[in-house]
């Protein structure tokens, strides 16, 4: 599980995150949404170890993010939402890196990955000559390779096919039925709804809202997941 | 879209201005201890009289003549990641404005990369030249320098433009960076034909002026460079020629057409060089390379992915040509010492020990310092591992390590066998020679880690910065230590025992501080925020 508390990160006078406290339970999908700017950016990087907040902690499966890096680290899958990889790697190469700097021996694993994204005819081509959404595919496997108990995703849809798009909605599914956890942001409120047991709402850096989707929905009398976002933002706003 | 990059640089400047003001400082320091040493250069050259003279005059075109052949070398390459791999180029090319002008804002770039530092380091030069001369010498030689490095930018981009072209699909780098070998081939030529190493085979007074005398009347021909260093003599005297403006002319003629030229084939699609590059390659299964690397867990596996990094791009291993062709240079002229100097041989040895610093610190800066920088936006694969910062820096220390202790032991044991040193003071320069390239290694990637430019558009972008400047005030400095305790170590058994403890000590702390730096700037920040 991943747990927040009273996380905050200020960049000079902004406050990005602003005392978030937030437990994301093992065996289910939740869902970080907000406006552009709100913050889940920055929760999710600090929560991997890649932003260190301003104060509060990060803890994942019980090892504070900060004081235990390595530990944590290897607890965790991230697939960022910008796929920048080494494109001077061929796509093998690379997986075999990620593996082996994990401590993790994976070649049967790798082929497996490869042919279930369809990319098994690409495996010996160079990073660099794939389109951003094959590159997007060689993320989440890299992220997945290791088989961590966490998975934290940022906009996981973007640039995938529409075949791609559901293997990797089905797989975080899956996942948290296993009892893995699996954070995610998104904008699309529709795939929020139809994969996530429990959502929370970001704005300006402040939790708003969290709960399960139905909960919300009660609280907010929203009919859809995009009903009860919208004027969770307008009371915030007033 | 000048102005946008202009605020990109104020930007900049807000962010870490104690960076730059330190930088600026450095910069400053080191090119008035330049004006100073050129000045008195030309003090002591004036004691020869006439000789001295056309000695001085030969020396500038010899030193123009280095410089714009290092910026030729690097205008292509660096034409090649400005001109069309920047990552702003497609958003640029995507606004409403003439193509020619984003074309002439990219060469505008291509000139400031390349030929910004040598300009600085001529300007020094010039002023020493013409301090006395009249007041309107140093806006006209200002105006001189700058179009006699704009002529192989030119040159050099105009190349890349039609290699764009005419270079198989995908091979366009690899190509640009050969034409950089064999203008460093033709650099190493130069220097060997024109370098006053023959000056030390004198044995007397009679022999040394006769050789000076030999020296100071050969001519570099119709050089740019050769007309340029005639000319600001000229101007330093109050005379004003004409062919610096030809020489304007021309150079602005140059950028103007390749302008128009890199527009026009960005219009009709001309561009094809850097299409596709779609090569397969093998290895599906794990080689016994990637086998012994995986033995060494972690450090292996980042090694290995920088080595095929390294010996796939041809903005990074371009480089090591750069390296070979200094190594040659150095090599060569080694060779032309004198067996019968055993008066000097101290001073000798201290000389070379000092040369073979700066070329450490040179090529540390191109090949140590951009080592973490070159992670670029990918460096959150790395950062998101299970790998602690000081294992990440530690790998790239000693993934730059064994270029650096090669150069500099090839260097010493060359050394020593022209100036036929014995076991004890060959011991003693290997030493050094070797602390050098520990402490300067570990100084580039350190600062390299500390001051990282993840998001450089292209990588000779990378060590034009404030952690750049530093790192070779500080691996001068180094140099200059190392340099100070080997001289008072070759003066005998005990003394030599005692400076290789001294150099075990400042390698020991020169390797530690800057790797300890480097790793704790990574580990207390998002070294990408």
């Amino acid at each position: 599980m991943i747990e927040l508390r009273g996380l905050s990160k200020s960049y000079g006078n902004k406050k990005a995150v602003d005392q978030l406290t937030l437990e994301v339970p093992a065996g289910m999908v939740v869902a970080l949404l907000g406006p552009n700017g709100a913050g889940k950016t920055t929760t999710i990087r600090a929560i991997t170890g890649l932003t260190r907040p301003s104060s509060g902690s990060a803890w994942v499966c019980g090892v504070n993010v900060w004081d235990q890096p390595v530990k944590a680290k290897a607890l965790i899958g991230y697939i960022p939402d910008r796929p920048y990889l080494y494109g001077k790697l061929t796509a093998r190469e690379l997986l075999r890196f990620v593996s082996g700097i994990r401590g993790a021996s994976a070649e049967p694993k790798i082929q497996n990955w490869l042919d279930f994204f369809d990319l098994s005819d690409f495996g010996s081509a160079l990073v660099e000559s794939f389109s951003h959404g094959m590159r997007q595919k060689l993320t989440i496997i890299a992220a997945l390779l290791a088989d961590p108990p966490v998975l934290v995703v940022d906009e996981p849809m973007v640039g995938l096919d529409p075949q791609a798009a559901k293997q990797v909605r089905d797989l975080m599914v899956e996942r948290a039925r296993k009892g893995y956890t699996v954070l995610l942001t998104t904008h699309s409120m529709e795939l929020a709804e139809a994969i996530s047991g429990q959502v929370a709402v970001l704005d300006h850096g402040r939790l708003v809202a969290s709960g399960q989707v139905e909960e919300l929905k009660r609280q907010t009398q929203g009919s859809t997941l995009e009903d009860v976002f919208f004027r969770l933002l307008a009371e915030e706003a007033q | 879209m000048i102005a946008a990059k202009l605020q990109g640089l104020r930007n900049a400047w807000g962010k870490r201005p104690w960076g730059y003001l330190l930088a600026a400082a450095v910069l400053l320091a080191f090119l008035l201890a330049e004006a100073a040493l050129v000045r008195g250069g030309l003090q002591a050259l004036r004691g020869y009289g006439a000789v001295g003279s056309a000695v001085a005059h030969r020396l500038l075109a010899l030193g123009l003549t280095i410089l714009m052949a290092s910026v030729a070398f690097s205008a292509v390459t660096t034409t090649v990641s400005t001109l069309y791999l920047s990552d702003d180029l497609t958003f640029l090319l995507s606004l409403p404005l003439p193509a020619s002008r984003v074309f002439a804002l990219k060469l505008t770039e291509t000139y400031l990369l390349t030929a910004g530092l040598p300009s600085l380091l001529t300007l020094p030069l010039v002023w020493a030249i013409g301090r006395a001369g009249p007041w309107w010498y140093l806006p006209a030689a200002l105006g001189m320098i700058l179009a006699l490095y704009a002529l192989p930018v030119g040159i050099g981009a105009l190349v890349t433009v039609v290699l764009m072209r005419v270079a198989p699909a995908g091979r366009v780098r690899e190509i640009a960076t050969g034409l950089g070998v064999a203008l460093s081939a033709g650099l190493i030529l130069l220097v060997r034909s024109l370098i006053p190493t023959s000056l030390l085979r004198a044995s007397g007074d009679t022999q040394f002026h006769q050789l000076l005398h030999g020296f100071a009347q050969g001519g570099l021909g119709p050089l740019p460079s050769a007309v340029i260093a005639n000319d600001l003599w000229a101007a330093a005297g109050g005379k004003l020629t004409a062919s610096p403006w030809i020489l304007v002319g021309a150079a602005g003629l140059l950028l103007w057409l390749t302008t128009a030229l890199a527009a026009l084939a960005y219009r009709e699609g001309w561009v094809r060089g850097l299409e596709g590059s779609g090569r397969r390659r093998p290895g599906r299964s794990v080689g016994r390379v990637e086998r012994l690397f995986s033995r060494f867990g972690a450090l292996g596996h980042l090694a290995l992915k920088d080595l095929r990094a390294l010996g796939r791009d041809a903005t990074q291993w371009s480089q090591l040509l750069i390296l070979a062709a200094l190594l040659g240079v150095y090599v060569i002229s080694l060779h032309a010492y004198p067996s019968g100097l055993h008066g000097l041989r101290g001073l000798l040895v201290t000389l070379q020990l000092a040369f073979q610093g700066l070329i450490l610190a040179g090529v540390g800066i191109r090949l140590a310092f951009p080592a973490v920088s070159l992670e670029g936006a990918g460096f959150w694969l790395l950062q998101s591992s299970p790998l602690s910062s000081s294992l990440l820096v530690r790998g790239k220390y000693l993934a730059s390590l064994p270029a650096m202790v090669a150069l500099a032991l090839i260097m010493s044991w060359q050394s020593g066998a022209a100036l036929k040193l014995g076991a004890g003071p060959a011991l003693v320069a290997a030493a050094a020679a070797l602390s050098d390239a520990l402490a300067v290694t570990a100084l580039g990637v350190g600062l390299g880690a500390a001051f990282p430019r993840f998001r450089a558009d292209n990588p000779a972008e990378i060590p034009i910065s404030p952690g750049g400047l530093l790192y070779l005030a500080l691996a001068l400095l180094y140099v200059g230590l190392t340099t100070a305790v080997a001289s008072v170590g070759e003066s005998g058994a005990y003394a030599g025992l005692g400076a290789v403890l001294v150099l075990g000590i400042l390698t020991a702390l020169g390797v530690i501080l800057p790797l300890g730096l480097g790793s704790g700037y990574l580990e207390q920040t998002g070294a990408l925020d």
